[in-house]
């Protein structure tokens, strides 16, 4: 697509399509609009309502306003434990993974380390196995003395009872950084392979040995890159709820996430609970806004850009194996060992580190689909699959219409768009429970399709966010020529404009399929029993019966990885048609 | 007879005039080039041409059917009307085969005609056989005719070109203008395009406008517009010049005689509107080839007398900067003169007129 890109730069003159005189596709285009727009609004506005809401008896429709949530949350010292919690391990996470993530991106695009492309497939993965996954994987390897990690090194040296404990704070970070670093890995090599090498080329020529130059030189062109992931990941970590409930509360370590749904869960006050997301929610906008400021600013190393000629590669020397084993280290910690423990787990009649045919069973399998869970599974693969879509073709809308129309109030659409960015996922939750019980006219409360609504706005953000960078990536001339050559609006879209970005929504709805298929975090305050899907399975049983929940979680990963081996193999057969185009 | 009418056009960008009230005409089988410098207005004629953008004010019409008025507005679909864009926008995802149908296939002709007038305009642009190709596979030049064959195929009414050879290296650019000349000559439509190269609008134009802030500043033939440029800014955008003051001595029937300050006379030809008087105060513009050198102890008559500050082979001849008493002047010559010598200009008054300054 490099052509694509130039061309993009090359077309000069302002674009501005003919307005649209057509009424009912303007009526079309309002409707849409305001239907993603409320909602996207609704949890908010709902999570306010709740959040000054009195309770009576634990029932969210009676009672009128107060400000005793209020009170109970910013004015007592009840929140400031779980709030000073999230934000030291948002910042622990966010400096972990920015650390290791940036060496990763530095060690697969400018070193010569060995089996560098297959770790440049590998390392992305684990941003698809969602923390429930990873948590739950440790547990079981790292579970005090029953975890196999722990007893193979007991085995080994019997003096270490466990050589290290997951239920901790360091467990949590420790899960959210391997589950967070490609995301840091990503943005710091896409920056490190825009820096024209002939930069740095001419640092060394000036006699800077090279370590000094990746240090001074390229650290700099790719600070950008390093301060916006951090505030990402920050926001991702705090927002988070399965690994700090999961890992955490066992040993007193308690987020804003964990206590709200723990607030919920034992028949605490919603409105409460709602006031608790608040926090959150400032959290989040901080983090956020912060991001975007970076990001603006960053225009200014824009100039600096070159066109990117090659890559560079640093011989490491004998130093190329401590890079390969860095890479082989995180991709077994995040990616090859979680996945191991979950399938070998999967098989067991109980925890035990000790491997014997008698503790060995198929059991859990036989129960996963047994009729208690089937449900659970069929709701699973429909909103994976049906509610994914339904959220693609939503998103596809709303960048059409900011990327594509000149409709009046497409600026407070785009505003829209982005804000479920800044909503965790247990306020989305919150929000929307407290919106789905209060207006039960709508029907939705505890139904599948509920959930899908919770997602498509979850996701929201990401997927308008990635569809409208692919329209961007089209000229519009592209589409003008097939106007003067006879096709009308829809025809153009058809035949040009989304085959053109085939690729693009391709890769967003394998993303949405697995986001879709893990979501844990809103679900949780969501579902009710005619409502279960896969990963509230794995919640459930984690405590009850792990190895049910092994069972559950490895077949949902292997799933997964098939849906992203066949997606990359069509990208892949797709691209070899009009590669150079 | 097929013409296009653009009539008092304008279009503008929130407050910015990007185009005012820009007329012209074209008839069928004519050529006309728009010339102006990046950002004066000539992408956005063209696109309100061809229906992308909706003018401000003005009318279109085309064989006398208004695309655009106060109240018609004509969808690009419906208009009939070829474009080739400055990027070429070929779709990568199609071959050129399909490039070159898409049009056919919108206006609902047969597959088997369709195939054959692919085949048609392809050989037309002499790329046959490359059908099968992707346009991500060809070179610039390729891609380039791709996209004239694919706006030319559907038999348009008008076609428009903007910027079509820009995008191509200077060699490639040279001999593509006679190409896209030899191949737009015979189609008979109305062809409107636009450029900021010179010597692209004298060879492929029948005739030039000159587009200076979103209006015509001066149109014509391009030995009109060369040898009787009215203007400074119509005398430096096509073809070199260089521009003296001086003072209007007398008024002859073809010519003006003008004073520079040391009193040396030149002969600059007039056909501006008005005919100064003498004692008006004159800018002259002087083409380089206008100029005769002679070494300086051969000086006679009424030639200035000068330095030479600068001076580069270029092979068929030689370009000097002469610094003279009036300023400076760049001459062509077939002799050599070294830098800092003494020479003496005669001027010819056919490639010297008077204009009127910016």
């Amino acid at each position: 697509m490099t052509t694509t890109a130039s061309r993009t730069t090359s077309a000069a003159p302002p674009v501005v399509r003919p307005r649209r005189r057509l009424k009912p596709w303007n009526m079309l285009l309002w409707v849409g609009a305001a239907v993603v727009a409320a909602a996207v609004l609704t949890p908010i506005v709902y999570l306010v309502i709740g959040a000054f809401h009195r309770d009576t008896d634990g029932g969210m429709t009676g009672g009128g306003l107060s400000l005793a949530n209020l009170h109970a949350v910013y004015g007592s010292t009840k929140y400031l434990r779980p709030l000073g919690n999230s934000v030291l391990l948002g910042a622990l996470v966010a400096l972990c993974s920015t650390v290791l993530g940036g060496v990763l991106a530095w060690i697969c695009e400018r070193t010569d380390v060995p089996f560098r492309r297959l770790f440049a497939v590998l390392i992305p993965i684990p941003i698809f196995i969602s923390p429930l996954l990873t948590s739950l994987a440790w547990v079981a390897l790292a579970a005090p003395r029953a975890g196999f990690l722990n007893a193979s090194v007991h085995a080994v040296v019997p003096s270490i009872n466990s050589v290290m404990t997951i239920y901790s704070m360091q467990g949590v970070v420790m899960v959210l950084t391997l589950h967070l670093t490609p995301y840091a890995y990503l943005a710091i090599r896409a920056a490190l392979s825009t820096i024209d090498p002939s930069l740095e080329e001419a640092s060394t020529t000036l006699g800077v040995s090279k370590l000094a130059t990746a240090w001074r030189m390229t650290l700099p062109l790719v600070r950008p890159a390093i301060i916006t992931s951090a505030l990402l990941i920050f926001v991702f970590a705090i927002e988070d709820f399965s690994a700090p409930s999961l890992l955490g509360t066992p040993a007193g370590f308690t987020t804003i996430p964990s206590e709200v749904y723990f607030d919920v869960a034992r028949g605490g006050t919603v409105g409460e609970a709602a006031m608790a997301g608040s926090l959150l929610l400032w959290l989040a906008v901080l983090g956020l806004s912060l991001q975007r400021r970076v990001i603006a600013r960053t225009a200014r190393y824009g100039s600096i850009g070159g066109k990117p000629s090659g890559r560079r590669v640093i011989a490491l020397g004998p130093w190329r194996y401590l890079a390969a084993g860095v890479s082989l280290l995180y991709v077994l910690m995040a990616l090859i060992g979680p996945y191991c423990a979950l399938v070998y787990g999967s098989f067991l009649r109980f925890v035990t580190p000790h491997i014997n045919r008698r503790n060995m069973t198929l059991d859990n399998f036989r129960r996963m689909i047994s009729v208690d869970n089937i449900d659970a599974l069929q709701h699973t693969l429909v909103l994976a699959f049906v509610g994914s879509t339904a959220a693609l073709i939503i998103y596809l809308f709303v960048a059409f219409v900011l990327a594509r129309t000149h409709m009046y109030g497409r600026r407070l659409l785009d505003y829209t768009s982005i804000l479920p960015f800044a909503l965790p996922g247990i306020v989305i939750g919150i929000g929307l429970l407290w919106a789905f019980v209060s207006l039960p006219q709508l029907g939705i409360y505890g139904t599948v399709l509920g959930l899908a609504v919770a997602y498509a706005v979850r996701y929201m953000g990401l997927g308008v966010q990635q569809i409208k960078g692919a329209f961007v990536q089209i000229t519009p001339d592209l589409e003008g020529s097939a106007s003067t050559l006879g096709a009308s609006r829809f025809v153009v879209f058809r035949t040009i404009t989304l085959p053109l970005l085939a690729r693009s929504i391709r890769a967003v709805w394998t993303t949405l399929v697995v986001l879709f298929s893990l979501e844990i975090s809103a679900t949780i305050l969501l579902y009710t029993p005619s409502s279960r899907t896969l990963p509230v399975l794995i919640w459930n049983e984690v405590q009850e019966d792990p190895p049910a929940a092994f069972a559950i979680a490895s077949v949902e990963l292997t799933a997964i990885f098939v849906v992203l081996a066949l997606s990359r193999a069509f990208v892949r057969q797709s691209s070899d048609s009009f590669s150079a185009g | 007879m097929t013409t296009l009418e653009v009539q008092n056009l304008s279009m503008s960008y929130r407050s910015t005039a990007a185009v005012s009230e820009l007329s012209f005409s074209v008839a069928a089988g004519e050529i006309v080039g728009i010339l102006g410098a990046s950002g004066c207005g000539k992408t956005t004629t063209l696109r309100c041409i061809a229906g992308l953008l909706r003018p401000t004010s003005g009318r279109i019409l085309l064989d006398g059917v208004p695309m655009v008025d106060e109240t018609v507005f004509v969808q690009p679909e419906a208009r009939g009307i070829g474009m080739v864009f400055q990027s070429y926008a070929l779709w990568p995802h199609l071959t050129v085969a399909n490039n070159v149908a898409y049009g056919l296939k919108r206006n609902g002709v047969p597959s088997e005609e369709r195939r054959r007038r692919v085949e048609e305009a392809l050989s037309l642009v002499s790329l046959d056989g490359y059908g099968t190709r992707y346009p991500g596979e060809l070179s610039g030049g390729q891609q380039q005719r791709v996209a004239v064959a694919r706006s030319i195929v559907t038999r348009p009414k008008a076609l428009l070109l903007d910027e079509p050879l820009s995008n191509l290296d200077a060699k490639l650019r040279e001999r593509m203008r006679e190409d896209l000349r030899e191949l737009l000559r015979p189609l008979d439509i109305c062809t409107v395009f636009i450029t900021h190269d010179q010597a692209e609008a004298m060879v492929i134009a029948d005739r030039i406008i000159v587009m200076r802030d979103g209006r015509s500043v001066r149109e014509g033939t391009a030995r009109e517009l060369y040898t009787a440029p009215g203007s400074q800014f119509v005398a430096s955008i096509l073809g070199a010049a260089s521009f003296l003051r001086g003072v209007v001595k007398s008024v002859e029937p073809h010519c003006v005689v003008v004073a520079t300050d040391q009193g040396h006379h030149l002969a600059a030809s007039c056909n501006g509107d008005a005919r100064p008087s003498p004692g008006n105060e004159v800018l002259i513009a002087i083409r380089p080839e206008a100029v005769t050198l002679h070494p300086y102890a051969e000086a006679s008559g009424n030639c200035l007398p000068g330095t030479v500050q600068r001076a580069s082979f270029l092979g068929g001849h030689s370009e000097f900067i002469i610094e003279t008493v009036a300023g400076e002047v760049r001459a062509h010559s077939n002799a050599w003169f070294e830098p800092g010598a003494q020479v003496a200009l005669a001027i010819a008054s056919d490639g010297c007129s008077l204009v009127t300054p910016d």
